[in-house]
């Protein structure tokens, strides 16, 4: 039996906040929001705010101190979170229990967003026992923040500091799309997730369709020992041709680079964390308990990288939670967005957040 | 060994990945060459410094014990390791009886770095030192077990390694006789618990097994080991740290001094180039060259000596090629002939588009009758097309013709005496001639080598691309030669491919790719003047020390722009820099070249020396926006439209 086989997934995030803080009056619930230019990073917030916990609803703000690129594209990014934390201080009928800064990287540009992260949050943990549900919204916080931050979450949860965790997360493929990471530092662990052993690498990438230089810099960090790649690409997804599509844009790295061969991929739901948390945990435990105990090859060990939306993201996430999972990847240096004529960022205004719980009340028998 | 589709893609510093055979296959014991017996048997420090991809790592690598020991069981049977083995037998590393050497390899990698951001109750530099000495004595462990299985060493697990002296104060790690077996079951749990305390949330206690070193005992307890210990006396450990520049810059200050301190045990730290005046990433001041440390700058080796590089790179393809499943029978001499030059005769239509433009300008110029006749008589006999020789020595008259125009001597058309032209003069007229008459300029064995700007990695992503072709080529079994033509756009899509990547694989990469469009539109602009006055071609700027510290000043701004892109352009290999006086009396400069690859995206030569001033001013303008060439042109220097308006 593994932790989140049977996961707890609601697409409409408002409409189950409604029903939970009418039904439940001591709910008490504390938002974690990363506030940076993504316009998404407070879209959990307001649903919280409109669902009629009032006074019992309170929120920390992990403001993204990132280093802007140089010149135009680094002044848009740097008015976007201006407006965005500007916003948070704007938002009524809830308790602001800390704004913190996050830095993203140190002086030499090395990334520091997930230790600095745990920082902030331990300096707010006696907030946290006075809530029984925590939400952490994701959709406008780098993997580099949000797999140590929900990490940490998942074990205070498991401590009893509070009952319940949530996740929010907004997926909206246009405004990703008007979103490009660049000056890409070197492929490193997530902290709290680094590899401590000696074993030989069994490596799980979710690929995206703009990640051909992410996955070479992952591989060529790991590829003095790794020994199988196991790519995962989303299906079903938004199209039913979207794996084909990302497949035939990597063939060169995967096929041709990597040498992967066409059964060693798998396919994971778009829409569930809990598909692709599964699917990690299976070949995982076969690469491990199989391929370990032949001779000349020792111990193996599963790497994953979240190349990916977040979605699929977070069930890699808690798939490298449960089995202590490295977790390899490449943050961005800074972005370029592409905001329209009046320097907006927009996305689909449809899409909203869902709703994901991860530990708690559905999970105690 | 085992031959691959394409040995150019292998990166030899990625040893792990590939057979230590194989390793060796392609490895190039050129570097080896910069190494001094006494750099390992008079224990020093030596600084290894260079670019990325410019071979640190595989130098260091081949020190490590398991690749000594492949080297040495392959005496007999692999005749093509005679170099590799001659000369690590000269430097005392092989010896008959086997490895003399335990190569301790330290990579630098975020591990370490990561410590530095621990809390100050936490000891941060402390737990650096343990986190350094336990792997220094796990990897000397493992480098005298894996001598010792294999006979060339009498030393078995439990064999007792000595205490440091008490009044050394030593961590408990090394203060007491410990057998070989328990020292590594120490280390490999101690290096477990530092994975333990890199992972740990907020507010966890520090592992038990780890306590702050006061300073880095490892080398010590080495070198204890080797003068008490009968059985080893014979035995060197090197203990190498590889890309230092990735520790925090207090961690690298404190690395350095702890290494730079007398050891009886000699150490080698790799790092990048660092960018003079900009930033200093070890500082060996203070430390007394030649009798503390020896630096080997690798870039410098290369760009002071281009012939070096060429032998290089000569080696390295060769054994490359051999390596390489379908055209494992050819060798470096045959790549040259299947690389072959432009055909002599440029062709009818080419030939007089070419030669209208030339006469056009002559005119323009009220060039003597001779030079337009004999442009006219060119003009009328183009149907078997004209040859590139002539067409240099037509380019050549015409740039003679241009300086003689500037200086004003052409007002009495017919009576001016031509300059002769010099070397410099007749490569201008080469490359002019390449452009107006499109005739390929970058080809051939030469460009390659030249393009790969001294390095390493560069050079085997260019012949990658080059050896795919050929390869294909040979699996449809044609020909695996390759045109002018076909060389020169291979050249030039190794460049769209290295431009292309600016952005993503720097730091600062953005404003990086920017200062290389701006750079590169201002050269071509200053090459391709008429007159070549920079002959035969302008691909750096120059600045003076007091200038770039003066820029530099100050935080934020544009001190900042011009601190970290320069810096990251340079650790990236994206510029060059290199120290000269050339110029005004007494004027040293700091002069960054452009990286040779970006040089056949703006169609510039190869060769350096040609520079010209730029105020920093204006670079850190260059690197935030487009800046307009004719704000880069000096005020009444000729017009940069020139000469190439038909080019495609």
């Amino acid at each position: 039996m593994v932790r989140w086989d049977d996961g707890f997934i609601d697409a409409d995030f408002a409409g189950f906040w409604t029903r939970r803080a009418a039904v439940n009056p001591d709910v008490r619930v504390l938002a974690i929001v990363g506030v940076g230019f993504d316009p998404r990073s407070l879209a959990a917030l307001r649903a919280l705010g409109a669902s009629g916990l009032g006074e019992r609803l309170g929120y920390i703000g992990l403001r993204i101190v990132a280093r802007p690129a140089f010149g135009d594209a680094g002044t848009i990014t740097e008015t976007l979170s201006t407006e965005q934390a500007n916003q948070i201080s704007l938002l009524e009928g809830m308790r602001c229990e800390a704004i913190h800064d996050v830095r993203t990287h140190d002086d030499e540009g090395y990334n520091v967003a997930g230790r600095r992260t745990l920082e902030a949050v331990y300096e707010s943990r006696d907030v946290l026992s006075e809530y029984s549900d925590v939400v952490v919204d994701i959709s406008g916080m780098p993997r580099g923040m949000f797999f140590p931050l929900i990490s940490y979450l998942i074990r205070l949860s498991d401590d009893g500091v509070f009952r319940n965790l949530h996740v929010a997360v907004v997926e909206d493929p246009i405004l990703d799309s008007r979103i490009s990471g660049r000056e890409y530092g070197q492929a490193d662990y997530l902290h709290t997730f680094r590899d401590t052993g000696e074993a030989q690498v069994v490596w799980l990438p979710l690929v995206g369709a703009t990640e051909g230089a992410r996955l070479e810099k992952i591989y060529s960090k790991l590829s003095g020992s790794c020994i199988e790649v196991c790519p995962i690409l989303p299906f079903p997804a938004r199209s039913m041709r979207w794996a084909d599509e990302i497949a035939v844009r990597h063939a060169d790295v995967i096929f041709e680079g990597f040498l992967v061969t066409t059964d060693n991929v798998l396919l994971c739901d778009e829409r569930s964390p809990f598909d692709v948390y599964r699917k990690v945990l299976e070949v995982e435990k076969y690469y491990r308990t199989r391929l370990g105990v032949l001779p000349g090859i020792g111990a193996v060990r599963a790497v994953v990288s979240p190349l990916s939306s977040k979605t699929l993201a977070l069930g890699m996430l808690l798939a490298a939670v449960e089995r202590q999972l490295p977790v390899c990847h490449v943050e961005a240096g800074s972005y370029e967005v592409d905001v329209d004529d009046r320097g907006r960022l927009q996305g689909d205004t449809k899409r909203v957040p869902s709703e994901i719980w991860l530990t708690g009340e559905p999970y105690e028998s | 060994m085992a031959r691959v589709r394409n040995a150019f893609k292998i990166r030899a510093a990625d040893a792990p990945i590939m057979e230590t055979a194989q390793f060796l296959q392609l490895y190039c014991p050129l570097l080896l060459g910069q190494l001094e017996r006494d750099d390992l048997f008079v224990p020093k420090l030596i600084v290894v410094r260079g670019s990325p991809g410019s071979g640190k790592s595989s130098l260091l690598r081949l020190f490590e014990t398991e690749t000594l020991m492949a080297i040495h069981g392959r005496r007999a049977s692999q005749p093509g390791d005679t170099d590799l083995l001659q000369r690590l037998t000269e430097l005392g590393v092989l010896h008959e009886s086997g490895p003399r050497v335990v190569g301790v390899y330290i990579h630098c990698d975020s591990g370490l770095r990561d410590i530095g951001n621990l809390t100050e109750d936490q000891a941060p530099l402390g737990l650096l030192n343990t986190l350094l000495d336990v792997r220094i004595a796990l990897a000397f462990i493992r480098g005298l077990r894996r001598l010792s299985d294999c006979g060339y060493l009498g030393i078995s697990d439990d064999h007792a390694l000595k205490a440091l002296p008490a009044e050394e104060a030593p961590p408990p790690l090394f203060a007491e006789p410990r057998t070989i077996a328990e020292m590594e079951q120490l280390c490999a749990e101690a290096e477990r618990s530092f994975g333990d305390l890199l992972n740990s949330f907020p507010g966890d206690p520090l592992p038990e097994t780890i306590q702050p070193h006061a300073r880095v005992y490892a080398l010590r307890y080495l070198a204890v080991q080797i003068c008490t210990t009968a059985q080893l006396r014979e035995i060197t450990p090197i203990v190498m740290l590889d890309d230092l520049q990735d520790l925090a810059p207090e961690q690298r200050t404190h690395v350095k001094a702890e290494f730079v301190r007398r050891a009886a045990v000699p150490r080698w730290i790799a790092v990048r180039t660092h960018v003079l005046g900009l930033e200093d990433l070890v500082s060996m001041e203070g430390a007394d060259e030649g009798r503390e440390y020896r630096e080997i700058a690798v870039d410098e080796i290369f760009r002071e000596k281009p012939n070096e590089f060429i032998r290089f790179s000569g080696n390295v393809i060769q054994r490359r090629l051999q390596a390489t499943e379908a055209i494992q029978q050819y060798g470096t001499n045959d790549l040259r002939q299947l690389l072959r030059g432009p055909e002599e005769i440029i062709p009818g239509p080419s030939a007089l588009r070419g030669i209208g433009t030339l006469l056009k300008r002559a005119r323009e110029l009220r060039a003597g009758r001779d030079f337009v006749e004999a442009l006219e008589g060119a003009t009328s006999s183009q149907g078997e097309g004209l040859r590139v020789d002539d067409a240099i020595a037509l380019e050549r008259s015409m740039i003679l013709l241009e300086r003689l125009s500037n200086r004003g001597k052409l007002l009495f058309p017919g009576m001016e005496t031509p300059e002769t032209a010099d070397s410099k003069t007749m490569e201008a007229a080469k490359l002019f001639m390449s452009r107006r008459f499109r005739v390929p300029y970058y080809f051939g064995l030469d460009a390659i080598i030249g393009a790969a700007s001294g390095n390493v990695e560069q050079l085997l992503s260019i012949m990658a691309k080059f050896v795919d072709r050929m390869v294909h080529r040979a699996d449809l079994d044609r020909d695996v030669d390759l045109s002018a033509k076909d060389q020169q756009k291979m050249l030039r899509a190794a460049a769209d491919d290295y431009y292309g990547l600016l952005e993503a694989k720097h730091r600062r990469g953005a404003a990086i790719r920017q200062l290389v469009d701006n750079l590169g539109l201002y050269f071509e602009a200053v090459t391709t003047r008429g007159n070549a006055p920079i002959a035969p071609g302008v691909n750096g700027f120059g600045l003076t020390r007091p200038e770039i510290a003066k820029a530099v000043e100050g935080e934020g701004g544009d001190a900042q722009v011009f601190r970290e892109v320069i810096t990251n352009a340079v650790a990236g290999n994206v510029l060059a820099a290199k120290v000269t006086k050339q110029g005004q009396a007494g004027s040293e400069k700091v002069v960054f070249y452009m990286n040779r690859l970006l040089c056949v995206r703006h169609r510039l030569p190869f060769h350096y020396g040609g520079w010209q001033h730029l105020p920093t001013r204006t670079l850190t303008r260059m690197m935030l926006e487009p800046v307009p060439i004719r704000d880069l042109l000096r005020k009444g220097a000729p017009s940069a439209a020139l000469l190439w308006a038909d080019e495609g």
